[in-house]
């Protein structure tokens, strides 16, 4: 045996340790390109001089920071939507119980879900048409509950203070969204729990002794459970 | 995402179309290629490669190759990639730039040496 060359049981260990390494890169960075990781450090290792040990040692550095790097990288829509879901909290928790339902912030709080809809759009060029339809009923849906609650009242009447609680479920849609980073099982999900927190409120109110929700909090519950299955259909892996 | 040809190219993705342009390779074997290619200057990690490589085939620079080499020769699961036509056009783009930068420092006589540049002679 060569002596120049890392011995068949030392390339064995690292082997087995740099394929523990490489599991920690995102999954489907990991699927796409382990196996050839595997090839080309067992080639490294096989022309390196053994001896010291130290020549694979790089390589585990090196791949170590890529591994954050493309975590880093998967990660920025995810980025983007949590700061999306920061500066939406941050309004709806600075919305005062006096005064008009209606006012700068909460038209601000609706442009915040446009801003986040207008994100969803632009990921929805990679994504199958059942996802497109998802997001386009998503959309509809918010931006009704955003107009009526305002206009009508779901709870008692238009000057309701306790309508504001509606604002929690655009919450919800968004941060969850924002944590699945778009993706479409998670938009599912995200849209599941939307309608779980719109029937919540009606729940809330019932315990509370307030006027109950009208029955259309109940159709609103269903148009996000129905972009919920849609955004399901999208994550199915045949979707087209 | 198509690349534009007119971007100019990171050092790593130009040594891969570097390396690619005269034959199909794999990750070891650009690797290696590289090194050769730099006169041992630029050493590339798996990391760097691979995550090269994805952007590269994303982009449309490379794709993967049908070739497969003899089994008996080589393991037939290696994946070889190969560079397209815009990875050409974007490797010609890109040497092109490197034409003008030479022109220019020659134009301004300026001279190389072991210090760096910025010597006129």
């Amino acid at each position: 045996m060569d002596t120049a060359m890392l011995s068949e049981k030392a390339l064995k260990f690292w082997s087995r340790f740099y394929a523990r390494l490489i599991s920690l890169y995102p999954r489907a960075y990991y699927d796409r390109f382990g196996q050839s990781m595997m090839q080309t450090f067992n080639d490294l290792c096989r022309e390196r001089d053994g001896a010291s040990g130290s020549p694979v040692f790089w390589i585990f550095a090196e791949t170590s920071g890529h591994i954050v790097r493309e975590h880093v990288l998967q990660r920025t829509k995810t980025m983007y939507g949590v700061v999306l879901a920061s500066v939406y909290i941050a309004i709806i928790s600075t919305l005062g119980l006096d005064g008009d339902l209606v006012g700068p912030l909460y038209l601000a709080a609706i442009a915040v879900i446009i801003l986040g809809a207008v994100i969803g759009f632009i990921e929805t060029r990679k994504h199958p048409r059942a996802y497109r339809f998802g997001m386009v009923f998503a959309l509809m849906t918010a931006l009704l509950i955003a107009w009526a609650n305002p206009a009508v009242g779901m709870i008692g009447n238009e000057s309701n203070q306790a309508n504001l609680m509606f604002l929690a479920v655009f919450a919800v849609a968004i941060i969850g969204g924002a944590v699945a980073g778009f993706r479409p099982r998670g938009m599912a999900l995200a849209m599941f729990a939307a309608g779980g927190a719109q029937l919540l409120i009606g729940v809330i109110s019932y315990f509370s002794a307030l006027p109950l929700p009208q029955i259309h909090n109940t159709a609103f519950a269903a148009f996000w459970v129905g972009a919920g299955l849609l955004f399901s259909r999208a994550a199915a892996p045949r979707a087209r | 995402m198509a690349a534009k040809t007119s971007s100019p190219l990171t050092p790593a993705v130009l040594h891969i179309l570097l390396a690619l342009a005269g034959e199909d390779r794999h990750g070891y074997a650009i690797m290696k290629q590289v090194e050769t290619d730099s006169g041992g200057g630029v050493k590339m990690g798996p990391g760097t490669l691979y995550g090269s490589l994805g952007r590269m085939i994303d982009a449309g620079l490379i794709r993967e190759s049908e070739k497969k080499i003899d089994p008996k020769m080589d393991d037939e699961r290696r994946v070889y990639y190969r560079i397209t036509a815009l990875g050409q056009k974007a490797l010609a783009a890109e040497l092109e730039r490197y034409r003008a930068v030479v022109a220019v420092a020659k134009e301004k006589r300026l001279a190389f040496n072991m210090n760096g540049y910025g010597h006129a002679v």
